[in-house]
């Protein structure tokens, strides 16, 4: 087991449904996520990618089998204060300006609060003049690029993004893409990205692992490198668009 | 014309309506003595120096137990719902405990409330009660309040017991606590009302019931419609309160 990034080693997680019956959600799952790896987990919805996610994060235990971020338990992560996460539902806090959401984070690490990071932040997912905004005042987009901000403001060893774009219309989507492409390259932060939107992961990640559902399991991992960044027209390429077909097709028959 | 602008005149209009009904209704005295004509009512008790200064004072005694009341049951209320949520434990008992206190008929409860603080203490006793259990409501259940993507966000984030109290129940738990005070402050002044027919010195209460006793018709009309007015004035206050502060925690 490697001391850095995040190991998965035969992970089975169950839920108890009736008395005497459990479903699993996962079996055997083994995952190696390297140090400034950026790894997408692509399935279909229920094949368990979004519990991965959450027990990488520490809000669920494996039943099974043994998980460990930089060679050691989730929690110590946690309680150190080194795991940034982005949540499908953005979870501002509605009485708090944009500003103050993001520097939550330090208030919670019992931290002195950096404003020039803050800003700094601001200015890279675009929020600038919208930091004594409140996230009612704000579109989808905005919310969720405040939350990501957020989610990076301590320079986490691990961040995890659950479908940070799944409500977002697809046009506001590919640029949200773009730009976590732009604030990932500068940040270059352990990733696992969450998702069931093939464009999205293979845009994104170095690296995508395509689930199977019932129970969840891995049933293919491929590491991606293209010879266009990914910033100057990737997703319009020919190769992009063969990887993505490729990856579909492994999706339907699943 | 706007829709609102022509609820608000329909409104006015059929306030008119009733008033004036009822004004003819009592000077041909076509449903009897005991139905008083409003207009003629306010005006002779506001007129008269003696029943307007007594109306006064009655009105001030009220509110001020109504007040006290309301700030004493409200910190109660929300101190005990607070503790429920500090010891879940406690909470199944509490919520009973509370319950009961509050299904019991005052009238049934008043011999033994009466005993506790003497019969000049009830009103404020029973304005606490009031609005106390729908404090205790809106506390207890405000503070569960909180977004399970919130609390998400708490944990992975390492925050301490205390910072998730402070910083995130507290403030979720505003709204519900808001709504608890719409109801608590209509409820303290009822119940400071209904107190004082057990014995208080002087009051809405105390008045109501020396009106009827003396066939006051005028005066008893013009009391009760004090203490209802009163109450909706605390109740939309309430709500104009969490219109404005409300909005900035959802």
């Amino acid at each position: 087991m490697s001391a850095t990034g995040i190991s998965l080693d035969r992970v089975e997680k169950t839920f108890p449904l009736k008395k005497r019956y459990t479903y699993t959600a996962l079996k055997d799952v083994t995952l190696e996520v390297g140090q400034g790896e950026f790894l997408a987990l692509l399935g279909p919805s229920g094949c368990g990618k979004s519990t991965i996610l959450r027990m990488i994060a520490g809000l669920e235990q494996p039943s099974a089998g043994s998980l460990a971020v930089n060679g050691r338990g989730p929690q110590e992560l946690v309680n150190e204060h080194r795991l940034g996460v982005a949540f499908q539902d953005h979870a501002l806090l509605p009485w708090l300006t944009v500003y103050q959401n993001v520097s939550l984070p330090y208030q919670l690490a019992k931290r002195p609060v950096d404003s020039a990071r803050i800003q700094e932040l601001l200015e890279l997912v675009g929020l600038a003049d919208f930091r004594d905004a409140h996230p009612r005042q704000l579109s989808g987009g905005m919310r969720q690029r405040a939350s990501i901000a957020r989610s990076l403001i301590l320079k986490p060893d691990v961040l995890l993004l659950d479908e940070p774009f799944g409500a977002l219309d697809a046009v506001t989507r590919r640029r949200m893409n773009l730009e976590l492409a732009r604030i990932w390259d500068e940040e270059r932060t352990t990733t696992v990205l969450v998702t069931h939107d093939v464009e999205e992961a293979v845009f994104l990640a170095q690296r995508v692992v395509v689930l199977a559902a019932n129970p969840g399991r891995v049933r293919h991992d491929e590491v991606l490198s293209f010879d266009t960044a990914r910033t100057e027209g990737l997703e319009r390429t020919a190769e992009f668009h063969h990887v993505v077909d490729r990856l579909t097709r492994m999706l339907d028959a699943s | 014309m706007r829709p609102q602008t022509k609820k608000i005149v329909l409104g006015i209009l059929g306030a008119l309506t009733l008033i004036l009904v009822s004004e003819v209704i009592g000077r041909l005295c076509l449903a009897g003595k005991a139905w008083p004509a409003p207009i003629d009512a306010v005006w002779s008790v506001l007129g008269s120096k003696l029943s307007s200064s007594l109306l006064f004072r009655a009105l001030g005694a009220t509110l001020a137990s109504a007040g006290i009341g309301l700030v004493t049951g409200s910190l109660v209320g929300m101190a005990v719902g607070f503790l429920g949520y500090l010891l879940p434990p406690l909470r199944a008992g509490l919520d009973q405990t509370a319950s009961i206190l509050n299904t019991i008929p005052l009238v049934a409860l008043a011999p033994l409330l009466i005993a506790l603080v003497g019969p000049q203490g009830m009103s404020v006793l029973t304005a606490a009660l009031g609005s106390g259990f729908a404090m205790f409501v809106a506390t207890a259940s405000g503070l569960l309040a909180v977004s399970a993507a919130h609390s998400d966000l708490f944990r992975v984030s390492g925050a301490s017991r205390l910072q998730h109290i402070i910083r995130l129940s507290l403030p979720s738990a505003v709204p519900s606590l808001l709504g608890g005070l719409t109801l608590a402050s209509s409820g303290a002044v009822l119940g400071a009302v209904l107190g004082e027919w057990f014995g208080a010195p002087t009051g809405l209460g105390v008045l109501m019931i020396s009106s009827m006793q003396n066939f006051q018709v005028k005066m008893l009309f013009v009391v009760a419609l004090t203490a209802a007015l009163v109450s909706l004035t605390a109740f939309y206050a309430m709500v104009a309160l969490q219109k404005m502060v409300g909005k900035r925690f959802v």
